[in-house]
C-alpha cells in the first residue's frame, strides 16, 4: 500500500508526548529503531515544554487527551509556537490543526510498521514539501 | 374561565376607548397568523414577544406576563409593558402567589376584572402594575404545567368573553409551541450526550486495542527466545490487523456491512508491497462480523506468501453471472502452505469461502453480495 518510504531516511531528534506509558513506549521503540533519537516522553503540557526547551526537538508525535486532564492540542499549539511540528497520535483525531505545524493526525490503533513513514512524511510536509508524500496511515490537515 | 371579583370589588363598567366592534372578525386571522409564527417559532420567550406583538394594538393590550414554571416556582420569562423595577418585582412567583401564582397552583384561568377599585391581596401586584384587568391562563399540556401567559390593560377593567376566548386560545397554542420546543432541546440534549458517550466509548477502544498492541510488541522486544519473540510479533501483528479491520467500520454508512476495498486496503496498511486493484466489483461487500475473520485470512496469507516483503497486488474479481466474488492474491512464493494451516481453515469455514492456489496466486471465493448485481 502507500505506507512505504517515500522520503529518504533520516535521524530525527523526536519529543514524545503520550500519558500512556506502554504505548509511549512503544512508539520509542519503534522510531528508535529507524535511528531516531527520542529526546524524551512527557505526559502533560509542562513536561512537553520543559523537554522542548531543554533539547533541540526537530518533531513532536502528541496524543490529544494527556495526563493530569491536560489536552494535547494546547501541547500542539505551544509546540509549534517553538517552531516545532506536530503531528497528534489519537484514537479521536481532532477535526482540524490548531496551529500551521500541527501537520495531521496519525489515528490509534496504528501499524507500528508504518509509524516511521509517517513521522517522516509529517517532518517533511511540515517544512514545506508536497502533502502527496503523506501514508495512508497519516491523515493531513492542510 | 373563571370570572374572579375580588372582594371589596366595585364594578365599573367599561369606559373611555371601546373595543373595536369589528375585532371577532379578527379573530380567525390573529389565530392564523400566531399558529404560523408559533409553529416556526425556536425560540421560547422571543415567540411570546411575537406574539405579544402581533396582538397588541388588535385587542388593545397594554402588559403581559410569562411565567415558566422551574419547580415549585414561577420564573418570569418574557414581559411586555413593565418598567424595570415592575418586572423585577414580579420576577418571582411563589405557587399560589398573585394572580398568576393562584392560575398556576390551581391550573385554571383567572379573569380579574376591576384591579384599580379592589383591595383584595391577590390583586395587589397587577394593581400596582396599574392594570385595571387581568387575565391570565396556566400553561399546560398533557397534563403538565409548563407556565402562565397573563395579559393587562390599564384602560378598561375587563376583557370581553369573544376576547378572553381568544387568548385563551392563544394561551393553548404557546403552550403547544413551547412543549415542542421542550422536546426539541431535550431530544438535542440526548444527542449531544450519546455523541460524548460513542465519543469516549471509541477513544477507549481505540485506546485499549493500541495498549494491547504496545505491550505485546514491548514483550517481544525484551523476548530473549527468537521462536518467543517471532511468537509475539505475529501476534501483535494479528491484533494490527483486528484493529485495522475495524476502521473502516466507523467510517461506514451502514453498520451492516463493510467494503472489502476498504477492507484490504486497511488490513494491507504497514504492509509493505501489497496493492489492491478493484475489477467489475467496485462495492462489494461483507457482512461486518466477518470482516475481521477475511482480513486475518488475507493478512496470514500475505505473511506467509511475502516473507520478505516480496511485491503482491489483490484483485477483487465481480463476476455478473454467479452469486460470488473472487478475491485473488497475486506475486506470492508458494513454498509455504498458504491456505492449508487451521487459522486459514477455520477462517474460510467462518466465511463460508472457498480457496484455490495456482501459480503464485490465491483465490479466494466469498459469497458476497456486490451493490452492482
Amino acid at each position: 500500500m502507500n505506507d512505504r518510504l517515500n522520503v529518504p531516511s533520516r535521524s530525527l531528534n523526536l519529543l514524545i508526548v503520550e500519558d500512556e506509558a506502554l504505548i509511549a513506549m512503544m512508539v520509542e521503540d519503534a522510531l528508535a529503531l529507524h535511528g531516531h533519537v527520542i529526546v524524551g516522553i512527557a505526559e502533560d503540557v509542562a513536561s512537553a515544554l520543559d523537554l522542548a526547551d531543554a533539547h533541540h526537538v526537530d518533531f513532536a508525535l502528541c496524543d490529544v487527551r494527556l495526563a493530569n486532564g491536560d489536552s494535547g492540542v494546547d501541547a500542539a499549539i505551544e509546540l509549534g509556537r517553538r517552531g516545532i511540528p506536530v503531528v497528534y497520535l489519537s484514537g479521536n483525531c481532532p477535526p482540524s490543526a490548531a496551529h500551521r505545524l500541527v501537520v495531521g493526525c496519525i489515528s490509534k490503533p496504528f501499524h507500528t510498521a508504518s509509524l516511521n513513514a509517517s513521522v517522516l512524511a509529517a517532518f517533511e510536509i511540515a517544512g514545506g514539501a508536497s502533502p502527496d508524500l503523506a501514508p495512508t496511515a497519516l491523515t493531513l490537515y492542510r | 374561565m373563571e370570572e374572579h371579583a375580588p372582594s371589596q370589588h366595585a364594578i365599573i363598567p367599561v369606559e373611555g376607548p371601546s373595543v373595536d366592534p369589528d375585532l371577532p372578525r379578527l379573530h380567525l386571522k390573529i389565530m392564523a397568523e400566531a399558529a404560523e409564527r408559533l409553529l416556526a417559532a425556536d425560540d421560547s420567550a422571543r415567540m411570546v414577544d411575537e406574539l405579544f406583538a402581533l396582538i397588541r394594538s388588535e385587542l388593545r393590550l397594554d402588559v403581559f406576563f410569562n411565567y415558566r414554571l422551574e419547580q415549585d416556582r414561577l420564573v418570569l420569562e418574557a414581559h411586555a409593558g413593565l418598567t424595570e423595577e415592575q418586572a423585577a418585582a414580579g420576577a418571582e412567583l411563589a405557587l399560589g402567589q398573585a394572580v398568576c401564582g393562584c392560575a398556576a397552583r390551581e391550573r385554571r384561568r383567572y379573569h380579574v376584572t376591576g384591579v384599580q377599585a379592589s383591595d383584595d391581596p391577590l390583586v395587589a401586584f397587577v394593581k400596582q402594575v396599574g392594570l385595571d384587568a387581568y387575565a391570565c391562563t396556566p400553561l399546560v399540556y398533557g397534563g403538565e404545567l409548563i407556565g402562565t401567559l397573563g395579559f393587562g390593560r390599564r384602560w378598561a377593567d375587563r376583557f370581553s368573553d369573544d376576547e378572553i376566548s381568544l387568548l385563551h386560545t392563544l394561551c393553548h397554542y404557546v403552550a403547544l409551541a413551547k412543549h415542542r420546543l421542550q422536546l426539541e432541546q431535550d431530544l438535542r440534549a440526548g444527542i449531544e450526550q450519546r455523541e460524548r458517550l460513542l465519543n469516549e466509548l471509541n477513544h477507549r477502544v481505540r485506546n485499549a486495542l493500541q495498549l494491547a498492541v504496545s505491550m505485546v510488541r514491548l514483550e517481544a522486544a525484551s523476548e530473549a527466545d527468537r521462536a518467543c519473540a517471532a511468537a509475539l510479533a505475529r501476534v501483535g501483528d494479528r491484533i494490527e490487523v483486528i484493529a485495522a479491520a475495524h476502521r473502516p467500520i466507523y467510517a461506514a454508512d451502514d453498520l451492516r456491512t463493510v467494503e472489502v476495498a476498504e477492507l484490504l486496503r486497511a488490513v494491507s496498511t504497514g504492509l509493505k508491497t501489497s496493492t489492491v486493484r478493484v475489477i467489475g466489483a467496485p462495492r462489494t461487500t461483507l457482512p461486518i462480523e466477518q470482516g475481521v475473520a477475511f482480513a486475518l485470512l488475507i493478512h496470514t496469507i500475505l505473511t506467509l506468501g511475502c516473507p520478505s516483503g516480496e511485491p503482491a497486488s489483490i484483485e477483487i474479481v465481480g463476476d455478473a453471472s454467479t452469486a460470488t466474488v473472487d478475491v485473488i492474491v497475486k506475486g506470492l512464493n508458494m513454498q509455504a502452505d498458504l491456505l492449508g494451516g487451521r487459522f486459514q481453515r477455520a477462517f474460510l469455514r467462518q466465511l463460508s469461502a472457498s480457496a484455490a492456489s495456482d501459480a503464485g496466486a490465491v483465490t479466494i471465493t466469498l459469497p458476497v453480495r456486490s451493490d452492482e448485481r
